[in-house]
């Protein structure tokens, strides 16, 4: 097992990343919390050696992008974003542009998130992502393509790339 | 769109809040892991140690207790008297003199834990022994357990006995009972129960002291029977109704043979006095019944 010191280090260096994660799929504060803190147990119980930093850093995406899913899978979940949620989570009120693209960002297929996420969040390759989520380059391409239209239509339009 | 998105993910982050929660939730993981191993790892190896040494106790005990329990008594009688008590196992827990004579034989033959045909062989060879084997002598063994047969063909089939051996007969726990109370041998019990026949005012006490010879001289005299004979290819008499070389060409015996067969037991013929007689009782219809019409 792994020491809380490597423990607090890691809630450190990826706490961002796997709350982002976590915003992205779960609908509530409680799930969060619950996946947010399995994560980390999974660390600590975690057995192997990371090459390096990346490679550690895509051990947690892919991990927390694994319990998430099985969380929506086993019980019925609010499919709808709850507002405070949202709000909660996007501290200023002038923020409201960024609010929606948030919004924008959550409404999409569970599919499309992690795709767009790790792309445009974390700068990851389709080929890394195609690793994290277990998809083939090719389909992690399409899936941002995809996505890319759904936002544009959802956004309006503007800053399109 | 890739500055939008980020920007907006920005501003989601993991605050104090919730890295709190998860240290403590790792804490918790760590401590419950390691009293898990050690505590009650601990607790249930110190249980199932106690409780190993616990049946290891009760089966030594167990043990013990069965090993050292008297199931059967043989007695050997000569001049001295020496009672062999066996456990179930036909082993010898205890050596028990009735006289002067038998006490030196104890005290100088050790037979504690010896199978009992070894014990005979040993006691019966030895040197302290060897000086009642004289010209005319009386060697009866006599038996007392509910494995009678097998023990009696255990002795008979010793080599000791086959040189030796004058008489191998059964008892009933009963006889050993009063014989203690007279603290008499009860193999010399059973032959002074017969010589009272022809001598009622006999006292235990003069008749310890007689030989079994002399015992059986004095039956003999006063027209008893006695059982086997003074040469030492005498038959035990509980075997199946044989009779060959059975003294005097008498078919039964004053001592009341029936009593080897513990079905008799309840038509009172431990004693030989009016014992199976004839009747047939309990289910084996062997020798001692015919002998005992005989009578």
């Amino acid at each position: 097992m792994r020491s809380e010191h490597e423990a607090s280090l890691a809630i450190e260096k990826y706490g961002d990343m796997v709350k982002r994660i976590c915003f992205l799929h779960l609908k509530n504060e409680f799930d969060t919390e619950d996946i947010f803190q399995n994560v980390f147990i999974k660390f600590l119980l975690y057995d192997g050696e990371f090459e390096n930093s990346e490679h550690e850093k895509a051990w947690f995406a892919r991990v927390t992008i694994n319990l998430c899913k099985d969380l929506l899978k086993s019980a019925f979940r609010k499919n709808t974003v709850s507002m405070e949620y949202l709000s909660e989570n996007t501290p200023a009120a002038q923020d409201e542009d960024k609010r929606e693209v948030l919004r924008a960002v959550l409404s999409l297929p569970d599919k499309y998130k992690n795709a767009v996420y790790l792309h445009y969040f974390e700068g990851y390759t389709a080929a890394e992502i195609g690793k994290i989520i277990g998809k083939k380059e090719n389909s992690v391409y399409t899936l941002l393509a995809r996505a890319r239209e759904k936002l544009k239509k959802i956004l309006g339009g503007d800053d399109v790339e | 769109m890739l500055n939008k998105i980020q920007e907006a993910f920005e501003t989601v982050k993991a605050d104090e809040k919730l890295k709190a929660s998860a240290m403590e939730a790792v804490r918790k993981k760590l401590g419950g892991e390691e009293k898990s191993k050690s505590i009650f790892g601990r607790r249930i190896a110190y249980g199932a140690a106690v409780l190993c040494t616990l049946v290891l106790a009760v089966g030594i005990f167990g043990f013990y207790s069965v090993y050292t329990s008297p199931v059967s008594y043989v007695s050997i009688d000569i001049n001295p008297s020496i009672e062999l008590v066996l456990n179930r196992f036909n082993r010898v827990i205890e050596t028990n003199a009735y006289n002067d004579d038998g006490t030196e034989i104890t005290e100088a033959v050790d037979v504690s834990n010896m199978d009992y045909e070894e014990a005979i062989e040993k006691i019966i060879a030895s040197e302290e022994f060897s000086g009642y084997l004289t010209d005319e002598y009386e060697l009866v063994f006599t038996v007392i357990s509910d494995k009678q047969e097998e023990i009696i063909s255990g002795i008979e089939s010793t080599q000791c006995y086959q040189r030796y051996g004058s008489a191998c007969v059964g008892a009933d726990y009963e006889t050993r009972e009063e014989a203690r109370e007279y603290g008499m041998s009860f193999g010399k019990y059973k032959a002074y129960q017969e010589l009272l026949k022809y001598y009622p005012d006999m006292t235990p006490e003069d008749c310890s002291e007689l030989s079994m010879n002399e015992i059986k001289n004095l039956i003999l005299e006063s027209g008893g029977q006695w059982t086997g004979n003074s040469q030492n290819n005498s038959r035990c008499t509980n075997s199946e109704g044989e009779t060959k070389g059975q003294n005097s060409g008498n078919s039964g015996n004053g001592q009341g043979e029936g009593s080897g067969n513990r079905e008799q037991e309840p038509s009172g013929s431990g004693n030989g006095t009016g014992s199976g007689s004839g009747s047939g009782s309990g289910g084996k219809h062997r020798g001692e019944n015919q002998k005992e019409k005989n009578m």
